[in-house]
C-alpha cells in the first residue's frame, strides 16, 4: 500500500479497490479525535498529496454554527469500540448532516465511549463511505504509551 | 506461502491446506491470474475455504479482487446440516448491488441525435452522487416496510412498471422471508429518500448499443439485435443496505465468539445458518435486497419517462422491455448437487453473478430454453457483455460466473493518472456523453483503472460458466 501524509496524525494508505488510514496519538481519547477527522478528509475527498493538512476545521462552504450532540458507544475493546465511534460519526454526517469537529467525552473507557460531540452542518462530500470494516482492524497500545490504528474503509 | 496448481488454460486450484475445509478454485488465463496473484484475493479465497460447512470450493471468478474479509468476486456455498454459516462478509455492504438492461427499439442511429438532451434529462430526473436523495419522494414508516417486504413488486403494484419487469427479474424482484423488523432504525432512516437513485462510486445508468453478436439466436431472442440502443442501471441497497451489513456485522462479531468459530479474519465474522442470529441477519438482508430491486425498477421507471418525454412515445411502443435485473451481492439458498445428491445450501455471492442453466425451474417462460441472461458490465470507456448461464457453471461454480471488470488502479492512482486532462472533452470525442455530479467520481473511474471486461468475459466463457451473446458499447453515461 501506498500512503501519503492527512490530518496531524493520520497517514491514508492507498489500496487498489479501499481506500484506509493510519492513526498515531498520545491517548486513546486523541486516537478518537484524529481518526475522526481522518475519516472526514476522505469523505471530503482531502486525501490527494498536497491537501494532507486539511482538517474539518478549514473551511468546505459551511457555515460556522456548531450543533452539540451526545454520543454512546459500545464495543468488545479499543479496536470495536474505534470502529463504533467512526460508525457513529459516520451517521451523524449521512443523516444528521453535522459532521463532527472536536468532542468532549465524559467516559472514555475500553467497551464505552460517551459524551459531546461538537458539530456543525455537513458540506457536500466528494464520495460515499458504505462501511467502516473490521479488515486490518486495529487500536493498539505501543509500549510507550502512545497509541496507534488502522481502519480500511468500503468506498 | 498457498499451493497453487494450474488445472487448464482457465482453471487453478488452491488444494486443500492448514484449516481450509475444501479446496479453492479461481477461474483466470495467464495474464489475469498474473493480476489476481498480485494482491491477497487468492489467500482470501483460502480464508473462505475455513469457514464452517463450507462444501464443493471456495470459487474465485476471472474479476477476482480484494475485498474486505470475502473476495470481491468470490462465491461460497454452506450447508446447515454440516454446520453451515452465512456471514454479512460474504455479501458485502451494498447489499444486492446489481444490474439491471432494458433494451429499446431505437437504433443508434435514431438515438445519436438527441443523445445529449437524453442524457441531460437523465440527470436532471435521477438523482445521482454522494448521499443523493429525493426532497419530494421520501418514504412514509408504512411504505418503507412495504417495499422491505415486497421489493420490485412494490413497485410495479404502485404504479412503476409492469408485470414483465417483474417476470424479468431475479426471484421476481422480491426475496421471500424478508423481515422488516430485522431492519434497524438508523437502516430505515437511511433509507427513506433514496428509493429510485443511483448513488456514487462504480454505481451508474448507461445508454449502450449492441456493436457485436456472438450468438444471432439468443440476441434476437433477447432484443439485442446489432445497433439496438440499450440502458444499463447498475445500483443497489443504497445506505439502507450499508447500515443492515455494518449492523450484523456488529452482531455476528458476538454471535462468532458465542459459537466458538475460529475466524481466518475478523471481517469474515458469522453465524450457523438455523441460530437466531443467522435468521435475523437474512431476514435483514433480504428485506435490504428487497430494497435494491425496488431501487432499481424506480429508476428504470425514471428512464422510461426520459425516454417518452425526448422520443414522444410510450415506452411500450418505444420497446423498452426489460431484458433482466440480477444481483451480484446477495446470499440466497438454493438447491444444488454437492457430493452426488441435492442439497439445499446458502450460496454467497459477492461480486459474482448468478447464472442458471436453460431448464432451470427459476427461470422465466421466455427464457427457459435460453438460460438465464447474465450481465456484466465493463468501465465507462470500451464496452460490457451481456451472457448466459450455461450447465457448466450449474456444475462447478453453483449456478455463478463473473461480474465486472475490476480495478486495477487505486481511486488516487487514476486520479493522478488523469491531471490535466480534459476528461469530458475525450468521452465526447469518442462518442460518449458523460453527465456526473463530480469531476472527481469520472477521474476516479477511467477506463485504464479497470481490467478489460473483455479478458474477463473471454475466461467465463472459454471456461463454460457462461456463454457470450452480445458486446455493447456506451454511447452516455450518468454517474454519480
Amino acid at each position: 500500500m501506498n500512503s501519503t501524509d492527512g490530518p496531524a496524525g493520520v497517514t491514508f494508505l492507498d489500496h487498489t479497490a479501499d481506500l484506509g488510514m493510519d492513526v498515531d496519538a498520545g491517548s486513546f481519547a486523541q486516537l478518537l479525535h484524529r481518526a475522526a477527522l481522518g475519516m472526514l478528509a476522505l469523505l471530503y475527498g482531502e486525501e490527494e498529496e498536497g491537501q494532507g493538512s486539511t482538517t474539518p476545521d478549514s473551511s468546505r462552504g459551511r457555515s460556522l454554527r456548531f450543533d452539540a450532540v451526545s454520543a454512546e458507544v459500545t464495543g468488545g475493546g479499543p479496536s470495536e469500540l474505534l470502529a463504533a465511534w467512526l460508525r457513529e460519526i459516520l451517521f451523524f454526517h449521512e443523516v444528521r448532516h453535522l459532521d463532527y469537529v472536536r468532542s468532549e467525552l465524559d467516559v472514555v473507557g475500553e467497551y464505552r465511549i460517551a459524551g459531546t460531540i461538537l458539530a456543525r452542518p455537513a458540506g457536500r462530500a466528494a464520495r460515499e463511505i458504505k462501511g467502516v470494516t473490521y479488515h486490518e482492524l486495529q487500536a493498539v497500545q505501543q509500549p510507550e504509551g502512545t497509541w496507534r490504528a488502522r481502519v480500511i474503509f468500503d468506498v | 506461502m498457498l499451493e497453487i496448481q494450474r488445472l487448464d488454460d482457465y482453471r487453478w486450484l488452491i488444494p486443500r491446506q492448514g484449516s481450509m475445509r475444501v479446496d479453492g478454485i479461481i477461474y483466470a488465463d495467464d495474464r489475469l491470474m498474473t493480476d489476481i496473484r498480485a494482491d491477497e484475493a487468492v489467500q482470501q479465497v483460502a480464508n473462505v475455504a475455513c469457514l464452517p460447512g463450507i462444501v464443493g470450493r471456495s470459487i474465485g471468478m476471472p474479476d477476482i479482487h480484494w475485498g474486505y474479509g470475502f473476495a470481491i468476486g468470490g462465491v461460497a456455498a454452506f450447508d446447515p446440516d454440516q454446520g453451515g454459516v452465512v456471514s454479512p462478509g460474504g455479501v458485502g455492504y451494498d447489499i444486492n448491488c446489481g444490474v439491471r438492461l432494458l433494451r429499446t427499439g431505437l437504433t443508434e442511429q435514431e438515438v445519436r441525435p438527441r443523445l445529449a438532451r437524453l442524457m441531460d434529462r437523465l440527470y436532471e430526473q435521477i438523482p445521482a452522487g454522494v448521499g443523493a436523495g429525493y426532497k419530494s419522494f421520501r418514504l412514509t414508516a408504512d411504505r418503507i416496510r412495504a417495499v422491505l417486504e415486497r421489493g420490485a413488486q412494490w413497485a410495479v403494484a404502485e404504479g412503476y412498471g409492469d408485470e414483465g419487469d417483474l417476470r424479468r427479474t431475479e426471484a421476481g424482484g422480491r426475496i421471500d422471508g424478508a423481515d422488516p423488523d430485522q431492519v434497524g432504525d438508523r437502516a430505515v432512516q437511511r433509507g427513506r429518500d433514496q428509493l429510485g437513485t443511483v448513488g456514487s462510486g462504480n454505481h451508474f445508468i448507461e445508454i449502450c448499443h449492441v456493436d457485436e453478436v456472438y450468438d444471432d439466436l439468443a440476441a434476437q431472442r433477447l432484443g439485442l439485435d446489432p445497433g439496438t440502443v440499450t440502458v444499463f442501471i447498475h445500483s443497489g441497497s443504497r445506505g439502507l443496505g450499508y447500515q443492515v451489513c455494518d449492523d450484523y456485522i456488529q452482531v455476528m462479531m458476538t454471535a462468532a465468539r458465542k459459537y466458538g468459530i475460529d475466524l481466518p479474519d475478523r471481517q469474515l465474522v458469522c453465524a450457523p445458518l438455523g441460530s437466531p442470529e443467522a435468521d435475523r441477519y437474512m431476514g435483514a438482508m433480504s428485506a435490504a435486497a428487497n430494497y435494491a430491486f425496488a431501487n432499481r425498477q424506480m429508476m428504470a421507471f425514471r428512464v422510461r419517462e426520459v425516454f417518452e418525454e425526448i422520443f414522444k412515445q410510450g415506452w411500450q411502443k418505444l420497446g423498452m422491455t426489460l431484458v433482466y435485473d440480477v444481483a451480484h451481492n446477495i446470499a440466497k439458498w438454493e438447491t444444488h448437487e454437492v457430493g452426488g445428491r441435492d442439497r439445499r445450501v446458502c450460496v454467497h455471492r459477492k461480486g459474482a453473478t448468478r447464472a442458471f442453466p436453460p431448464g432451470h425451474p427459476e427461470l422465466p417462460d421466455g427464457y427457459a430454453d435460453l438460460g438465464q441472461p447474465v450481465l456484466i458490465p465493463g468501465d465507462m470507456g470500451r464496452y460490457s457483455f451481456v451472457l448466459l448461464g450455461t450447465d457448466g457453471a450449474y456444475r462447478e461454480t453453483f449456478g455463478s460466473t463473473c461480474h465486472g471488470a475490476g480495478r486495477t488502479m487505486s481511486r488516487r492512482q487514476a486520479k493522478k493518472s488523469v491531471k490535466g486532462r480534459d476528461l469530458r472533452r475525450e468521452f465526447h470525442d469518442q462518442g460518449i456523453e458523460v453527465r456526473a455530479s463530480s469531476f472527481g467520481t469520472i477521474a476516479e473511474e477511467v477506463p485504464e483503472a479497470y481490467k478489460d471486461v473483455a479478458d474477463v468475459v473471454s475466461v467465463v466463457d472459454g471456461a463454460g460458466i457462461g456463454r457470450k451473446v452480445a458486446r455493447l458499447r456506451p454511447m452516455g453515461v450518468l454517474k454519480g
